[in-house]
């Protein structure tokens, strides 16, 4: 408006007509312009009292009582109470609540394999046990220093300290097996040590005046890296054996008495006894031999319920048993057997191959001599009637064929 | 004072519909729409045009209509060579008093209730006798009209396979029907019950429940319902809507329904308001009764048809379409539930 106002005002200022009234007709019809404006956006934010009954009728289903009770027709239905619109939707609630109590339910119900409550082992792996038997025996006899025995005892008895349901576990009684061999390594090496001292000390001995200074170094040398080996080694020799040892050199040998040095040579020996005892073949808690894994992997042995099986192994082996009927694998296709690579050990009946192949058929080949006039089909009864059934394409063929 | 219908009228005509509806449905088991549908188009003073298969007791229908109603009816079974006399009447040559003239001699439309079996199979020439008889509720046989019974109702069916052979009703003749009703197959149920309470060769026993005065008195009745402003633009809406141009879903419509279709509707609306015990009609008496009594008053173009779309999709697109309140909801009233 003001827009239209603006070029008739340039207009009529060009004419030189421009007036007072023209300034009251604007004012005027911007006031009729905004007056509309208002009512009109106003009438938008409002109903009429019919269309509200329509409204309420058409969504209460109320069959349009309202409307026919306002021309007069009938009364106006008693008021009602409206949904708040919250439902219950059952279907919806219902099924994650079944589910979950079906859960619990057959949680709590559906049988299951409970282990022996009573299973107790009778006795340690035999790995553990043969190692605590050479730990007691090493502290017994005062071979060794007592740290170094600690060390190995505090592993055992981490071992120990298992529930007895895991002593027979796959990784318990390979740890077992692993502390036994380490034992049985620093045992090997102790006693080698101890016999090379003792061989190193009887030449020491039996040496004369006439012994090379060579040959006197090498023997003491001998004797130095066996003493070496003994105080370094995992399992080092007693500290008061040990002194007395690395005392002695062939120049000092003549100042021990003979029964001094007879008494270290007792001593080294005695050692060399308990260790090739300990380690002697026989004992128990040797490794066991063909007949012992055979009757391990059949839990034969009350003691001992289950042998590691290996890397893949489980505690024990599943019994082998034998079906009545065989195993039914529902093939339906024809197999050859799988070592029937090797014809030496095939029987008769086995199939050696399968092949693959299809029926070559002439489409064109000689069908027999057909009777003039023949129908190649008997068709259908009513095909002439107009059916809408038609293929996607043949819609489009009728569409273009009619536009 | 006002020509509407009163509460205590109502109250009278409640009871007696209710028997009659209880009465056709103890011969027709499992079609209590159809069963509906027949009573509102007698309330509406219109005739129906059957469509079923065979043996789905359209016969039955009409036989325990008329004994329900104490009226008088007759069936045609439409053939090619049935000729306009063969249903209207025939005037025949009589001496009487050694006088000779012509005594007209009525035939089987001069009944209350007809059933025209197969209308489809007479020619156009005995369709438009049967279809003037509807419209006119007369027929006149050398220049002298006779009116038929009051009430006339023709009830016709039309066979939807075997179509070889047939005069499929013109549109005009089709908008004569108030309602075209489609009769389908009962279920598993419906069937067990017909199996053990029917013969064959036994028709059902049905006491008649209404006079054909009461009759006519209820569909006076009907005429009374009252109409709100509201619905009866509602109706002028929807017919106007089945034009091509006037709706989206009349896209794939050849031509819409005629003002007869808007009288219908409204007519029926009225009907199925008094067999529901109500003062007035409203949108939901409407879109009761909008398919039957539009379906076959619009006629598709081909690409419609090819599309697969039929005239009761169509319709029941319409009624989806047009919205029964055409003021939009105040910004204000937005967020309020629908």
């Amino acid at each position: 408006m003001s827009a239209l106002f603006a070029c008739a005002l340039l207009v009529g200022r060009q004419h030189g007509n421009v007036g007072r009234a023209w300034w009251i007709v604007y004012g005027a019809a911007l006031l009729v312009g905004a007056g509309w404006a208002l009512w009109h956006a106003g009438r938008c934010g409002f109903f009429t009292v019919a269309d509200a009954r329509v409204r309420l009728e058409s969504h209460l289903g109320l069959h349009n009582r309202l409307s026919a009770a306002a021309a007069g027709v009938g009364a106006f239905p008693p008021p009602q109470r409206t949904p708040d619109g919250y439902t219950f939707r059952w279907q919806v609630i219902l099924p994650p609540l079944a589910g979950a109590f079906a859960l619990v339910f057959a949680a709590a119900y559906v049988p299951v394999t409970r282990p022996p409550a009573d299973f107790v082992p009778e006795a340690l792996p035999d790995a553990v046990a043969q190692t605590a038997g050479w730990l007691d025996t090493l502290q017994k006899t005062d071979l060794v220093q007592p740290p170094a025995l600690e060390t190995f005892r505090e592993r055992l008895e981490q071992l120990r300290e298992q529930p007895a349901r895991d002593w027979f576990t796959q990784s318990s009684l390979e740890a077992g097996d692993n502390l036994r061999g380490q034992t049985e390594q620093s045992l090997q090496a102790l006693q080698r040590d101890l016999r090379t001292a003792a061989g190193s000390l009887e030449m020491m001995e039996r040496a004369t005046e006439q012994t090379s200074p060579a040959d006197a170094k090498a023997m003491s040398d001998r004797l130095q890296e066996a003493l070496k080996g003994l105080e370094l080694g995992n399992l080092p020799l007693n500290k008061e054996l040990l002194s007395q040892l690395k005392g002695i050199d062939p120049s000092t040998l003549k100042h021990l008495s003979p029964e001094q040095l007879e008494a270290l040579k007792e001593r080294l020996k005695n050692g060399v006894k308990l260790t090739q005892a300990m380690l002697k073949p026989g004992k128990p808690g040797d490794k066991p031999g063909k007949d012992l894994l055979l009757a391990a992997s059949n839990c034969s042995s009350p003691s001992q319920p289950g042998q590691p099986g290996g890397p893949g192994g489980g505690e024990s082996s599943a019994p082998i048993t034998l079906r009545d009927k065989p195993t039914d694998l529902h093939s339906t296709a024809t197999e050859p057997d799988a070592n029937a690579s090797n014809l030496d050990h095939a029987l008769p009946g086995d199939i050696v191959g399968v092949g693959k192949g299809e029926h070559t058929v002439d489409p064109n080949a000689y069908a027999g001599p057909t009777a003039a006039g023949a129908a190649t089909s008997d068709g259908n009864g009513g095909e002439a009637v107009w059916r809408d059934d038609l293929t996607p394409q043949e819609r489009d063929v009728l569409r273009n064929f009619f536009k | 004072m006002s020509d509407h219908l009163t509460e205590a009228e109502l109250a009278g005509a409640t009871p007696r519909l209710q028997a009659l509806r209880d009465a056709l449905n103890a011969v027709l088991f499992g079609q209590e729409a159809l069963v509906d549908n027949v009573i509102t188009a007698l309330l509406a003073r219109g005739h129906l045009l059957l469509e079923g298969l065979p043996g789905l007791g359209k016969t039955e229908l009409v036989k325990g209509l008329a004994r329900a109603l104490r009226l008088d009816a007759r069936r045609v079974q439409f053939t090619p060579d049935l000729l306009p006399g063969d249903i209207t009447g025939n005037p025949i040559l009589q001496e009487e008093d050694g006088r000779r003239q012509f005594v007209f001699q009525p035939g089987p439309l001069f009944a209350n209730l007809v059933l025209a079996d197969e209308i489809n199979r007479a020619s156009p020439k005995t369709q438009s006798a049967l279809l003037e008889a509807m419209q006119e509720r007369r027929v006149t046989v050398m220049g002298q009209s006779h009116v038929l019974p009051d009430p006339f109702f023709v009830l016709a069916t039309q066979n939807p396979i075997e179509l070889e052979g047939t005069y499929p009703l013109p549109e005009a003749q089709l908008d004569r029907f108030l309602f075209k009703l489609e009769v389908h197959r009962n279920n598993i149920e419906v069937l067990e019950r017909i199996v053990q309470h029917r013969r064959i060769g036994e028709e059902p026993a049905v006491e008649p429940v209404l006079t054909r005065d009461e009759l006519l008195r209820m569909a006076a009745l009907a005429g009374r319902i009252f109409l709100p402003d509201v619905v009866v633009n509602y109706i002028a809406r929807l017919v106007d809507g089945t034009h091509a141009g006037q709706s989206k879903t009349a896209a794939g419509v050849k031509f819409g329904a005629s003002p007869r279709a808007a009288l219908g509707l409204a007519a029926a609306a009225r009907g199925r308001a008094l067999l529901a015990g109500r003062l007035n009609a409203s949108f939901e008496d409407v879109r009761a009764v909008a398919v039957p009594v539009l379906q076959h008053r619009i006629v598709l173009d081909y690409h419609a048809r090819i599309d697969g779309l039929t005239a009761p999709q169509l319709v029941r697109n319409l009624l989806e379409e047009i919205p029964v309140q055409t003021q939009t909801v105040p910004s204000a009233l937005r967020a309020a539930k629908q």
